[in-house]
């Protein structure tokens, strides 16, 4: 194989290696999922508790009646934005509280997670 | 012949930067999108409120069947949406089929005492969108 | 959205491929590896073609559809090659030996043009939503119906718009779900690239070792580089598969004219029988395409004429199965509203229906110069003494071009305009599609000839 010869194919692949690496260097591409709309809890925002994320509204209406039945006042349905419902618990007003909420949902059987409200 | 190949190239290359340009404008208007909004696509300009199609996927079961009743009473209509939210809604709740006389009912600002029977609201917005079953 | 969605799309056209290896193998065979590398394009495009064929004979026998369901009807098509090649007497080459083919200054920097465009469209189709109107409101939605029940579902293929449009895109969408486990409308656009990659790779396989580098890239370029291709190609509807399949076909046939090989005639008639199942325009502009064959072998009739009619009839003969289940169903075909003499009661809309076409062909903000460029190399083409090519190609635009009045005048309903109700910019593709593949064998008869 002369060299001019591989010369031309290799100018093909550097053009098409070129253009991923000039894109990829603004940043990693993405790959949407519906965990987008769950948000790590952080010190210094409006916290959440949510009890389960749900496709059918029936589903999240059992969930929502069981934390209601635990003694969880304030706990609601809502939309999460990725297109399924939360049952979740706001206003939690530091990581500390929260965290004593999901102790506090765990003796009753129930899992929690602490989010950050979007 | 030569005119042709001339033209071909100069416009070809002319335009390349300008295409890369619109397709890397493109992939970056994609990638800003929520995910409801790319779920819900053309369902944008049409559905009024995102909540409800999620909502109608999340109530209605995927045997159920259905019905989207449209009246004067939707408020923040676009232009589309009396005349495609019914479309939409069949092909974004496949396989839930369509029904005139399903007992679940989308209802857009319809007439809630047209609908054939008591109406129960599972679901409703301030757009005068609800879900519900006649029974 | 996901790498498994994303792995799912390219895994079902990695079986397209194979499966057109196959048919490859069949039809022509290969001398080298190296011409099989070269020829992949066209071995995909027969790949999906023959495989979404006998995967919608498949739905109009009621063959439960799933990812078993393509794998088999690709694996069957595979057999039936692989069966009709080893009875031709078809061998392998022997092992490969690694060989690079000169490629000239010009052909080196458009192929490097030319992927960096397409990884560019593969960018921008990845995350791209489903907007596009006659995507959601009837060809992703019976896709969806197919992949959730698993057959064309009699209420909705009667209940969704434009029943009696043929369903192969849909099908090919449904497998793309199947394939990415889920009717994930969002990267199903990557489906449309690979088609778009397929029919790019198709032309450039087949053009390159007979074509000087001159008259096949620019005029590639040309049209990629369009605002309605680089805008509109990943659009998850009909629309550039039917062109891509078409623009093939013409190239298959004009490839014939030249070489007389059957090979080609068998591949155009695979090819358009996918088209004719795509969107009912596919049998008018196919035969077209049938058409133009036929002008350009005026002289040779008596040996032509009969094998570019098989290659039309064996197309439309693919169709029979759908259009004996509509009628089976009861459901109406779709035909024009003033099809047939009724043409003549709508005369004054003649007219006005031709001027459309050309102002859209000639539409520098959809098609920039394509169709001009066109125009000049068949001209510059016949003023150099050169004839088969260029009147083939020739009529290809005149009988497109009426073709394309045929289908604003036969629809008085629609408005005689170029906004989206009317059809017409997205229909006009289809010449503009066929001008990098038939174009320059044009330009190159016509320079040989000069």
């Amino acid at each position: 194989m002369s060299r001019r010869a591989a010369a031309a194919p290799l100018l093909v692949l550097v053009a098409a290696l070129a253009y991923p690496v000039a894109v990829l260097s603004g940043g990693l591409p993405r790959f949407p999922t519906r965990a987008e709309c769950i948000h790590p809890a952080k010190e210094g925002v409006p916290l959440e508790a949510v009890f389960g994320r749900f496709d059918l509204r029936a589903s999240a209406e059992a969930r929502f009646q069981r934390v209601l039945a635990a003694g969880f006042k304030g706990t609601k349905i809502e939309p999460d934005g990725c297109g399924r419902l939360k049952v979740d618990v706001a206003g939690i007003p530091n990581l500390a509280v929260g965290h004593d909420l999901l102790k506090e949902a765990a003796k009753v059987g129930l899992t929690a997670t602490l989010e950050s409200v979007p | 012949m030569a005119a042709a190949v001339v033209v071909a190239t100069g416009f070809g290359l002319g335009y390349y930067a300008q295409a890369l340009s619109h397709l890397g404008d493109t992939a970056s208007a994609n990638s800003r999108l929520s995910y409801e909004d790319r779920e819900i696509g053309g369902g944008n300009s049409i559905v009024v409120d995102q909540e409800a199609a999620y909502e109608a996927r999340g109530l209605i079961p995927p045997s159920a069947r259905y019905r989207v009743v449209t009246g004067g009473r939707l408020r923040n209509a676009t232009s589309l949406t009396g005349s495609f939210v019914d479309g939409w809604y069949r092909s974004f709740l496949i396989p839930r089929r369509r029904s005139p006389t399903a007992s679940w009912v989308i209802c857009y600002g319809c007439d809630v005492g047209a609908l054939g029977g008591a109406y129960t609201v599972r679901w409703q917005d301030d757009n005068g969108i609800s879900i519900g079953e006649v029974r | 959205m996901s790498w498994r969605t994303i792995l799912g799309v390219v895994a079902l056209n990695a079986w397209f491929l194979v499966v057109g290896v196959g048919v490859l193998f069949a039809l022509r065979g290969w001398r080298s590896w190296g011409e099989l590398a070269r020829l992949c394009g066209l071995a995909y495009m027969l790949g999906i073609a023959a495989t979404a064929v006998v995967l919608v004979w498949a739905l109009v026998l009621t063959v439960p559809f799933s990812v078993a369901t393509v794998i088999g009807a690709g694996a069957l098509v595979a057999l039936v090659a692989a069966f009709a090649g080893g009875r031709t007497g078809r061998r392998l080459p022997s092992r490969p030996r690694p060989r690079v083919p000169g490629w000239s200054l010009v052909a080196t920097v458009s192929a490097a043009l030319v992927v960096v465009y397409c990884e560019a469209q593969f960018r921008a189709g990845r995350l791209a939503s489903l907007t596009e109107f006659d995507g959601w409101f009837f060809w992703v939605a019976k896709a969806r119906a197919i992949f959730s029940f698993g057959d064309l579902d009699p209420q909705f293929f009667r209940e969704l718009p434009h029943h009696g449009y043929p369903p192969l895109v849909p099908t090919l969408e449904a497998a793309a779900m199947r394939f990415m486990g889920s009717a994930d409308v969002v990267t199903l656009h990557l489906q449309f690239w690979f088609l778009l990659v397929g029919f790019v790779a198709a032309l450039v396989g087949l053009l390159a070792p007979r074509v000087r580098p001159l008259f096949l890239w620019p005029p590639l370029l040309l049209v990629l580089v369009t605002p309605r291709v680089s805008g509109y190609a990943l659009q998850a509807q009909a629309d550039f598969l039917l062109e891509e399949l078409l623009a093939v076909a013409a190239l298959l046939i004009g490839l014939w004219l030249v070489d007389r090989s059957d090979w080609q005639l068998v591949a155009a008639g695979i090819v358009l029988a996918a088209a004719m199942l795509s969107k009912r325009e596919g049998a008018l502009f196919g035969a077209c395409v049938v058409l133009a064959g036929l002008g350009a072998t005026w002289r040779q009739r008596r040996t032509a004429w009969p094998r570019l009619v098989g290659v039309g009839v064996a197309a439309a003969a693919a169709t029979l199965p759908w259009w004996i289940l509509l009628h089976v169903r009861g459901l109406g075909a779709e035909t024009p509203e003033a099809g047939g003499i009724g043409l003549f009661s709508h005369l004054d809309l003649a007219w006005p229906s031709l001027k459309l076409t050309f102002s859209t062909l000639f539409d520098y903000h959809q098609w920039l110069l394509v169709v001009p460029v066109a125009a000049l190399a068949i001209a510059g083409a016949f003023v150099a003494g050169a004839r088969r090519l260029p009147s083939y190609a020739l009529l290809l635009f005149v009988f497109g071009a009426a073709a394309l009045t045929y289908t604003t005048w036969a629809f008085p309903s629609i408005p005689i305009t170029k906004a989206p109700v009317n059809p017409i910019i997205r229909l006009t593709g289809w010449l503009v599609l066929v001008t990098p593949a038939v174009i320059p064998l044009v330009l190159n008869e016509g320079w040989d000839a000069e």
